[in-house]
């Protein structure tokens, strides 16, 4: 299976699993609507860098990361220890916390029977800036 | 002031996008365009076994059986376009959308605004587009279109060429007349006929010569350009240039001083002009609006004798105007600027543009003026006769805020954000 092909259809504010989410909402058209907010754009801060994932498992319960959670990653942001990160390893994508331990970063997961991650090869594609879950 | 272009040329686009898209993909050999029967677009590892674009997909199986074969995803594509274009756009709103994987950038004269040169700022969007969209690009930067999509095309992949104007001859030398931008097949063989093959050669020949041999107007535009000219100016997005800019402002409480009332008109100026600059727009024409405290309004228009986006020009063209509008003894509780007829720097005539020294001065000291007032907030930097405006302090203020913001939000177009999925996460 390939994942991360887009739906062709362009509906607007609808969700689209393996393909384009649209995260926003038409802006308030007059006065009484300005103390609203734009879902999106509280989410995402750069969104010309977003990507989504879908969360599959548990190693990230701790941190309130959900399986079947949407998160919003940043590419090309600096990551920081402390972050919760994406790094592309050998079998795919995994979040976790960056962690650094006598000057050696490693990956952590947010949940105690998964050992932490010092892994050989790979990078951190980006740092996680929002989560969603949907309860319908 | 010469001009400094810039061309994006996206990797592979498709492939790249594929690749970014699906992690597994990566390093492999893949092609786009199984649903054309043939390939759209090739991996940088598809192009090292010898493939090319145009190639049956037939052809291709037969020929490399374990090779990534997958339908174009033009949705895809065109959300990595659209991001590519508005990264651009971050650093300068002169982006011409070429096409889906390439765009050209005028950044003349942001050397002041971000006190780097021309190759760092190229550098610096070169950066943050790979970042972003983690794909690579091939940047050219050169005096016109023609020399930087000659210098994107230079080094691939994920190049970057400046060709400074002394190095074109050096560069042309190496390139066949038909991998020009604009010369097709036809005026290929044509120029070949006419014993031209590189692009060297066709750039030496003078008027007399395209004279003589008919040569038509595109394809003399590409030998200005060739030479180190700028002709080819960017296609902007038709609501790039607004067809007018206008600041109009209420103060309160209403009042009769001329000088405030003037300042107050001063400020509109600055702050319309500070928006046209951000556009790259200049006006040829400039409207004045006064409103009384009894709601008479007067307006009054005044053509410009050169278009200009400078608020000392538009100010000194009007302050006779204003004087001879303003009637003393009753309240003003408002005024207005309109900048009309605008115009693009783009297609200015060169020699207004920069003419004197003065002229290029004054650009520089705008430019550093937008460049503080977006840092520090407006009008932290202003011209002495908006002081009175400035430091006016509205007793409703804060209502006024609340208006101000609702009507920034209401400015903002499109609000749907598109957000590649890239599969799941462990």
């Amino acid at each position: 299976m390939v994942h991360g092909k887009a739906a062709s259809s362009r509906k607007p504010h609808t969700l689209r699993k393996l393909g384009h989410v649209q995260a926003g909402f038409a802006s308030p058209a007059d006065e009484e609507l300005a103390d609203t907010i734009t879902v999106g754009e509280y989410l995402i801060r750069n969104k010309n860098a977003s990507y989504l994932l879908e969360v599959e498992g548990d190693s990230m319960q701790g941190a309130g990361i959900l399986s079947g959670d949407l998160v919003i990653f940043e590419r090309g942001k600096e990551p920081k220890v402390g972050d919760i990160v994406i790094a592309l390893l050998e079998d795919g994508y995994t979040i976790k916390y960056l962690r650094k331990k006598q000057g050696k970063l490693y990956l952590e997961a947010a949940n105690p029977t998964y050992p932490n991650l010092y892994p050989k090869q790979g990078e951190i594609v980006g740092v996680v800036v929002a989560t969603f879950r949907s309860y319908t | 002031m010469e001009r400094t272009i810039l061309h994006f040329d996206g990797d592979s686009f498709f492939a790249s996008i594929e690749q970014a898209m699906d992690y597994r993909l990566r390093g492999k050999p893949i092609v786009t365009g199984a649903e054309r029967g043939a390939a759209t677009a090739l991996s940088i590892e598809a192009k090292r076994l010898g493939l090319y674009r145009g190639m049956p997909m037939k052809e291709i199986r037969e020929r490399c059986p374990d090779i990534v074969v997958v339908n174009s995803n033009y949705t895809a594509y065109s959300v990595y376009a659209r991001r590519m274009y508005a990264i651009v756009r971050r650093y300068t709103p002169l982006v011409e959308e070429y096409s889906i994987d390439e765009c050209f950038a005028d950044i003349t004269g942001l050397e002041h605004a971000y006190s780097m040169t021309y190759e760092q700022i190229a550098l610096m969007i070169k950066h943050d587009l790979e970042a972003s969209l983690g794909i690579t690009f091939g940047v050219g930067m050169g005096p016109s279109k023609v020399i930087a999509k000659i210098g994107s095309k230079h080094n691939k992949p994920a190049g970057f060429t400046p060709i400074a104007r002394e190095l074109i001859p050096a560069f042309l030398e190496k390139v066949p007349i038909g991998s020009v931008w604009g010369i097709g097949r036809a005026m290929t063989l044509t120029l070949s006929a006419l014993g031209i093959t590189t692009a060297l050669q066709f750039a030496q020949k003078d008027e007399a010569w395209l004279r003589e041999h008919k040569i038509a107007k595109p394809y003399r535009e590409i030998w200005y350009e060739l030479r180190g000219g700028f002709t080819k100016q960017l296609a902007l997005e038709p609501d790039q240039i607004p067809g007018s800019i206008i600041k109009t402002r209420t103060f309160s409480p209403p009042s009769k001083d001329k000088a405030f009332v003037f300042a107050q008109l001063s400020k509109n100026i600055e702050r319309a002009c500070a928006k046209a600059r951000g556009v790259g727009a200049h006006a040829r024409e400039v409207g004045v609006m006064l409103k009384s405290q009894d709601f008479l309004y007067r307006n009054r228009e005044v053509p410009l004798s050169l278009p200009t986006n400078d608020p000392m020009i538009i100010l000194g063209a009007l302050r006779k105007v204003f004087a001879e509008m303003f009637v003393p003894n009753i309240l003003y509780r408002a005024t207005g600027v309109s900048l009309r007829s605008l115009v693009h720097e783009s297609a200015l005539p060169q020699d207004l543009f920069g003419a004197s020294a003065k002229a290029s001065e004054q650009v520089a000291i705008l430019s550093a003026v937008d460049t503080l007032n977006r840092r520090y907030g407006s009008q932290t930097v202003h011209l002495a006769s908006s002081l009175k405006a400035v430091q006016h302090r509205e007793p409703d203020r804060q209502k006024k805020r609340k208006v101000a913001q609702v009507k920034l939000s209401v400015e903002q177009r499109k609000k749907t954000i598109d957000l590649p999925f890239l599969g799941r996460v462990h």
